[in-house]
């Protein structure tokens, strides 16, 4: 119990210590900029429990941007003629349709994900942008705008993690997502048909999928298909916040919490840093070395260790 | 079996790519069909031409059947916004009414190097004429003596030289036909200088990555406006792909400045941002205390005029007229009938909407994908030269300034 | 005679020739499609100048790959290369290709350190020092761009790139094949506790495969430089999927091992670049070309890909 009480402090105090930084350094981010926080970290949290599916069978996504686009964009058009029915059929068929796609490739070429993951995003976003037709979005009807606020978007992300939690930890096919990212030898040979496991794990992100697609077109109102493998850079923020949960998972296991602490995290940064007037160079920089920092400390701390154990021993032996 | 079966697959794949290329190249008239029931805009100046041309009797679809094919190569994608579609729609109307081929590729002014393999390839797809917008002056000279090697004539969209060494160079060759271009750095400074007649004093842009040649001539001006009348860009968000980052970015100007006075839009090639900023505007309840500008007209632009969200904007009469006047001159090239011997450069101006009606105005002409800006006929028998001896230089300038003042009559 | 010749050819492995296939059935594909366009001069220099960044950048970046890490910040190295390069032109053209390729190998020096020292997985410190280095190349840059004197643009010659390609890829050959350093790689990426109780230093390893990559998109950062005479934000934006992209193409394990195999970086690297050029002479569109490229990745990788010495495929 005390252990728990300390790692739960040592997650909050990553948060927390940004929060103080950037409030002490500048008037305009402070308890004012907690709801903008909350509201921006959505999207790449709910992508991230997708993600963090798939991480967790050791396979890699760059597709479930351009998965979500398209889910959006299939929901927006299907929102004009149906209203919020339409928006939410049409991203749940989109994404469920578009994770299918992958997972039967996945299970037929016998290629590796992140390879798939590629193909179907060039695929995904010509499909998306071939649908948005000439001008190049889609729009929804001003009234589902609510969906993607307040309180609505804090309900979806809340159910997406729920959602997650009960997959990853209360159901066998987490632990079996789980068991195959371990090693996939051992599980074969303990009975576990592996492929069926990634097979199912691939399609698990597609509900996910769904939550970020209708988060994404609520949010702005409109979803945007870009080509050129534009999409991917929807995933970068995402994989961050898994990594860096999977690394604050040696404090606490509970991963819906840690990957939201991550999204926090670096949507207060890029928040901090606009909120002091800095450009894109010195927000990329700062993201860049907090996840050095952050990722490569317990290996420097021990690096650091070695160094001073050597150097003792040398004084001792000196002396 | 399987690995039949995909070896199959794969040649389909690629047969199928090729019937899509045949196709493509095979299309002549389709794309001017499909425009011809659209709205076309004339103006008097080229009426008086057209009235005043001999050639005027004769069937131009004759003239054009005996003129050589010829191919054009577009730096500008065709695609992936309104103002694409319509710039694409009539660049092809014209080229394949002179019995000519015309490609587009996106992507090009990104980066220098894109630029030159872009010139590179479609020299080597056989380009009898080229077309880009240059992200720097410096690549300029290496274009020059690729298209110069093969014979290929080539033009500049939306930019001008501003190295006087490089532009003597390159308007020594004759493989040079001009460049068309606008003041974006006076646009900017236009725009700041209306905000501040709205007694707008912080400002936060969205606007692309710094070395877009556009967006940086743009805020030249408005750093020029800001020295000039104390106003002041207090952040900034750039490289902005889809609506939500726009959305993102806003939210982060107001919770960060509640002093903010307004949100301009330099440029950006996401679609849909302007309706996303003003979300988060009116989502903030900010929306009458914070304005919004924007260059280049948004697809969405009366229905934010109407809902009060837009300001001001400023903006070509059509993104798309610049390439296309510059194409004419380098169609006219190609079909060996220059309409100038020197080359030449055409200047087209921005001009400020700052209300609903005005903006109605303009998107009824130009709210479509589809809207040519003059019918095939007047196309023909007024920007070829084989069909109008008056056109040269002059009559270009002039039919652009006709076109600008009528653009929102 | 015959019947060894028969023999001979049931050995061979579909495949392990298939790339090789598949690369020549593109050219006679788009040969035959394109009215003979692609066997002119004008487009074999079109394709070597398309191909020379991207299989210069896959070679570095097989050695990377055959250790089973990747890389995402070669993009920006080659763009801070590419500025640095212009920085020392503008003092003496004689100074642009040392300051290309010092910074370059510091920059995959710095990459090594992040993944072996700090023990971060390739992925997210790759990751997080491309972010780094945009930062870098904005501030430096200063918005705009540099330009970099005329007179070093005469240095812009397909004989010198071809010589480079030429010598790179024979360099690049015998490290990888018949260098401890090249069977070392594999090694690692095979087992990499196994290749260090077999006392292989597997962090120097990784840490040289590193800064040879970073070396080399310096390098590029110069060529970039003489082509095009302007160093940008944008330069080498569209190196890194590119290169991955020729790498999976031309068969290269993403978890490396000894199915890595050197010729895939070469295969991969013209048929991408051959693909690219094939469609663009046949004037398809934006969204047929990047339409097909996926398909055409797909089903190549599915069926060019080794399954047999891979038992976990992930």
């Amino acid at each position: 119990m005390k252990k728990t009480i300390l790692a739960v402090i040592e997650l909050v105090a990553l948060p927390f210590g940004i929060f103080i930084i950037f409030s002490l350094l500048t008037d305009g981010f402070g308890a004012h900029s907690i709801p903008i926080i909350l509201s921006q970290s959505m999207i790449p949290v709910v992508t991230g429990f997708g993600l963090a599916i798939m991480m967790n069978a050791e396979l890699m996504d760059f597709s479930m941007g351009a998965r979500a686009v398209f889910a959006a964009t299939i929901g927006g058009v299907m929102a004009q003629n149906y209203g919020m029915l339409g928006l939410i059929a049409g991203c749940f068929i989109g994404s469920m349709a578009a994770a299918v796609a992958m997972a039967v490739i996945y299970r037929l070429f016998h290629i590796p994900a992140m390879v798939i993951s590629i193909g179907v995003l060039l695929i995904y976003e010509v499909l998306a942008a071939k649908m948005a037709g000439s001008s190049g979005y889609v729009k929804i009807p001003a009234e589902l705008y609510k969906i993607g606020s307040y309180p609505m978007n804090i309900i979806i992300v809340v159910l997406a993690a729920v959602l997650f939690y009960i997959l990853f930890y209360k159901m066998r096919i987490g632990s079996h997502i789980t068991a195959v990212g371990n090693d996939e030898k051992m599980c074969k040979n303990l009975g576990i048909n592996a492929d069926r496991v990634k097979f199912i794990a691939i399609t698990l992100t597609g509900i996910f999928c769904f939550f970020s697609a209708i988060l994404t077109i609520c949010y702005s109102g409109s979803i945007t298909a870009s080509t050129d493998m534009q999409t991917m850079s929807l995933v970068f923020k995402p994989i961050m916040c898994v990594i860096l949960a999977r690394h604050l998972r040696k404090l606490l296991d509970c991963m819906p919490l840690l990957i939201f602490i991550g999204g926090i995290c670096i949507t207060m940064i890029f928040n901090g840093f606009i909120a002091m007037g800095f450009g894109d160079a010195l927000q990329d920089i700062i993201l860049g070395l907090f996840l050095i920092v952050v990722l490569g400390s317990s290996a420097a701390s021990s690096e650091l260790k070695k160094m001073k154990m050597k150097r003792n021993a040398k004084k001792g032996i000196t002396a | 079996m399987r690995r039949k079966l995909m070896a199959g697959l794969l040649v389909l794949t690629m047969m199928v790519g090729g019937l899509t290329g045949c196709g493509a190249s095979g299309k002549t008239s389709a794309g001017s069909d499909a425009a011809t029931g659209s709205t076309a805009v004339s103006s008097a100046a080229v009426d008086q031409s057209v009235q005043g041309s001999s050639a005027a009797k004769e069937t131009t679809a004759k003239k054009t059947a005996n003129k050589k094919p010829y191919k054009i190569a577009v730096g500008l994608p065709d695609s992936g916004s309104t103002m694409f579609s319509l710039m694409s729609n009539n660049v092809k109307t014209f080229v394949e009414s002179t019995g000519g081929k015309v490609v587009f590729q996106g992507g090009v002014g990104a980066s220098a190097d894109a630029t030159i393999q872009f010139v590179e390839d479609q020299i080597a797809a056989g380009a009898n004429g080229i077309i880009i917008s240059p992200p720097a002056d410096s690549v300029l000279p290496t274009v020059s003596s690729m298209c110069e090697e093969a014979g290929v004539y080539w033009g500049i969209t939306f930019r001008t030289i501003k190295d006087q060494a490089i532009k003597s160079q390159i308007e020594s060759s004759k493989y040079y036909v001009g460049n068309c271009f606008e003041d974006e750095a006076n646009t900017g400074y236009q725009v700041m200088t209306n905000l501040n007649k709205l007694v707008v004093k912080k400002i936060a842009i969205i606007s692309q990555a710094k070395g877009n040649t556009t967006t940086d001539l743009r805020e030249e001006g408005i750093n020029k406006a800001c020295e000039q009348y104390g106003m002041k860009v207090v952040t900034e968000a750039r490289s902005l792909t889809q609506a939500s980052d726009a959305t993102s970015a806003t939210e982060s100007f107001l919770s960060a400045y509640p002093d903010l006075d307004c949100v301009f839009i330099v440029g950006t090639t996401g679609t849909g941002m302007h309706e996303a900023v003003a979300k988060a505007i009116k989502d903030a309840g900010r929306q009458d205390k914070v304005k919004m500008a924007t260059i280049d007209f948004p697809d969405s632009m009366v229905e934010l005029f109407k809902s009060g969200m837009l300001d001001t904007c400023s903006g070509l009469p059509s993104w798309g007229y610049d390439p296309f006047m510059i194409t004419t001159v380098l169609a006219n090239k190609c079909m060996g009938t220059p309409i100038s011997e020197t080359p030449v450069t055409l200047t087209c101006s921005m001009f400020d909407i700052s209300d609903t009606a005005t903006a109605e105005a303009w998107t009824k002409k130009f709210g479509e994908a589809t809207t040519l800006y003059y019918d095939k006929d007047t196309m023909l028998k007024t920007f070829c030269k084989s069909n109008n001896k008056d056109l040269n230089a002059d009559f270009m300038e002039k039919s652009i300034k006709e076109f600008t003042e009528n653009a929102i009559k | 005679m015959i019947q060894r010749i028969l023999k001979r050819l049931k050995q061979i492995n579909i495949q392990t020739i298939f790339p090789l296939l598949g690369f020549v059935a593109v050219i006679l594909f788009f040969q035959f499609m394109t009215d003979g366009r692609v066997f002119t001069v004008r487009n074999m220099k079109a394709v070597i100048n398309e191909s020379f960044f991207i299989l210069l950048a896959t070679i570095g970046f097989s050695f990377v790959m055959a250790e089973g890490n990747l890389d995402l910040s070669m993009g920006t190295i080659m763009g801070v290369s590419c500025v640095c390069s212009a920085i020392g032109a503008n003092i003496s053209p004689f100074l642009a290709i040392p300051f290309a390729i010092v910074p370059g190998l510091a920059l995959g020096w710095f990459n090594g350190f992040v993944h072996v020292n700090l023990k971060m997985g390739s992925l997210i410190a790759t990751m997080s020092t491309q972010s780094i280095f945009t930062g870098i190349l904005i501030l430096v840059l200063n918005g705009g761009s540099l330009t970099a004197p005329m007179s070093i643009l005469k240095w812009n010659s397909l004989s010198l790139k071809l010589f480079t390609m030429v010598v790179i890829m024979l360099a690049g050959l015998y490290l990888y094949n018949y260098t401890y350093y090249g069977k070392a790689c594999r090694a690692v990426g095979a087992c990499s506790e196994a290749a260090r109780q077999t006392g292989i230093p597997v962090g120097k390893i990784k840490k040289l495969s590193f800064i040879l990559l970073g070396g080399i998109c310096g390098l590029l950062g110069f060529f970039s430089l003489i082509r095009t005479g302007t160093a940008s934000s944008s330069t080498g934006g569209e190196l890194m999927m590119n290169v991955w992209c020729a790498a999976l193409l031309g068969g290269l394990p993403l978890t490396g091992g000894y199915a890595s195999k050197y010729r895939a970086a070469i295969l991969g690297s013209f048929t991408m670049a051959v693909l690219a050029n094939g469609m663009t002479l046949m004037g398809l569109g934006t969204y047929d070309k990047q339409l097909i490229k996926g398909a055409v990745f797909l089903i190549t990788i599915a069926i060019s890909f080794d399954r047999k010495n891979m038992v976990i495929i992930k």
